[in-house]
């Protein structure tokens, strides 16, 4: 039984398509493509597996040793991390993988970042109550 | 569980704070004298009807959604628009705490059934609680209302309203097309998307919006919602006919003029169409206006950023646009300079694809 270790964040959506997958985080106000091999690494995070999994998932489709894969691996989990896409933790559920093999050679997985929506998010956060009728005051 | 009563007042079949709350709301504006007729909109098979309560310039809130108002139909939504400055009317104290809005001021938390936001920067607290149909739109003043919020009145209302609704969504997309079917225009900011759908002004296309539109993902049908057109000040000179109507207009630094074309031209605003395709402006610097095909994956990463960010949207509504670019034949609109060369590309493609729905606006 493998140990999953990393959870989707509940401040994003995502959806596949044919080549790619678009996730937006609207707590960051930024949205993401992910093609080839990090579109498979998605669909992996997403039926719960761990990194090793993951690992070993990516080496079969794209039948290369996984030393190959490994780094570029790991840091590509790490950005999605950072970018708080996925939480590190144990997912209560997972489920199998589909047998996938991919006829184009391996390239590391690259998350494409879009940050032209942040600017439409500024923050303003209500600060100010009044202490009688209980709103906002306008400072 | 019944939910206790804070006064006496209160009447004991109430659910909720918010339910409470709501009738408060609902008590003062009715009881509010003198009180003013409303005013019917339809947008497909949701119709509002606007009070005023208090005095208001109706114009702010009325003019841009002009050519959908009506005849009254049962079954609407009722908005009351409350402007505090000239009718008194205070807001009760809040069923929540503060803590619960985020930093757009959308309040999280409360009861199924009823949405809340507050604009700290205008000072305009929206309600809407759908088992009482109805919305309250209130302002301490709305003289002092940035002249931009006068094109997209009720956005937040309508948004919230049809949110759950599986059917219906509103999308930051352009609009443009015949009776027998049109186009969404959508991209990222800079795309062209304003251009593109301001050069079909003088074609055989119908304008049904630039901004936001609402559209029916069964019937696969767009409804227009704003009948203004916006422009940057310095790209008025591309387009001659709307140079006599900005004559009158003062803006602010940075902001857009607003052209309200079911005022100058009634002819050109369509109620709406059946949705055929969507479109990707891209603009090339080439002469030529070209069309080529698309990917579902570029029409969501165009639509869904600025829909989702603009209307403080969640997964419901990017699940909604999701549906939609599965549904419909998705184009890169490839912009050139020639601006009278775009309507007649959008309108070439309209002719190639079949035609989906027919629908009543």
């Amino acid at each position: 039984m493998h140990i999953n270790q990393y959870g989707i964040s509940p401040a994003i959506v995502s959806e596949h398509f044919d080549d790619e997958v678009i996730i937006v985080n609207m707590s960051r106000g930024n949205y993401y493509s992910l093609r080839g091999s990090a579109a498979l690494v998605w669909q992996g995070v997403e039926a719960g597996a761990s990194q090793d999994v993951l690992l070993s998932y990516l080496a079969n489709a794209y039948s290369v040793d996984e030393a190959v894969i490994g780094a570029s691996l790991n840091a590509f989990i790490e950005q999605l991390v950072n970018e708080e896409l996925l939480t590190k933790g144990t997912r209560s559920q997972t489920s199998s993988l589909p047998t996938r093999t991919v006829s184009q050679s391996f390239t590391p997985p690259v998350l494409e970042i879009y940050t032209d929506m942040a600017d439409l998010l500024t923050l303003d956060p209500i600060h100010d109550v009044s202490p009688v009728e209980g709103w906002p005051i306008k400072k | 569980m019944a939910y206790q009563k804070v006064d006496d007042y209160q009447p004991a079949t109430l659910t909720s704070e918010e339910a409470y709350f709501t009738q408060l709301i609902a008590d003062r504006c009715r009881s509010f004298q003198p009180q003013s007729s409303a005013r019917s909109f339809g947008f497909g098979a949701l119709n509002l009807q606007v009070i005023f309560i208090g005095e208001s310039n109706q114009d702010f809130f009325t003019k841009a959604i002009s050519h959908r108002e009506g005849l009254s139909q049962p079954d609407g939504l009722t908005i009351y628009v409350v402007n505090h400055k000239t009718s008194g009317i205070m807001l009760p104290p809040p069923c929540w705490d503060w803590q619960q809005a985020d930093g757009h001021g959308v309040i999280h938390g409360l009861a199924a059934g009823y949405s809340g936001t507050f604009q700290q920067d205008t000072g305009v607290f929206t309600w809407i609680a759908h088992t009482e149909r109805l919305a309250l739109v209130w302002g301490t003043d709305f003289a002092t209302l940035p002249e931009w919020e006068r094109s997209f009145p009720f956005r937040y209302v309508l948004h919230k309203w049809l949110e759950d609704q599986e059917r219906y969504v509103l999308v930051h997309a352009g609009a443009v097309g015949t009776p027998s079917g049109g186009v969404l225009l959508t991209g990222r900011g800079g795309s062209g998307k304003s251009t593109s759908t301001l050069a079909c002004l003088q074609s055989r296309l119908q304008y049904a919006g630039d901004d936001f539109v609402m559209v029916d993902l069964d019937k696969l049908f767009v409804h227009s919602l704003y009948n203004v057109a916006k422009l940057d000040p310095e790209n008025l000179n591309r387009f001659p006919a709307l140079q006599p109507l900005a004559d009158d207009q003062t803006i602010a630094p940075g902001q857009k003029l607003q052209f309200y074309l079911h005022q100058h031209y009634p002819n050109v605003v369509t109620k709406g169409f059946p949705l055929k395709a969507i479109m990707l402006p891209r603009f090339t610097g080439s002469q030529q206006t070209t069309v080529r095909p698309a990917t579902p994956a570029e029409s969501l990463k165009a639509l869904a950023p600025s829909t989702l960010a603009l209307l403080r949207a969640d997964q419901r509504t990017f699940q909604k646009m999701t549906r939609l670019v599965h549904q419909v034949p998705v184009f890169w609109l490839e912009t050139g300079t020639d601006l009278a060369q775009i309507p007649d590309a959008i309108y070439t493609t309209l002719q190639s694809l079949p035609t989906y729905a027919k629908a009543s606006c």
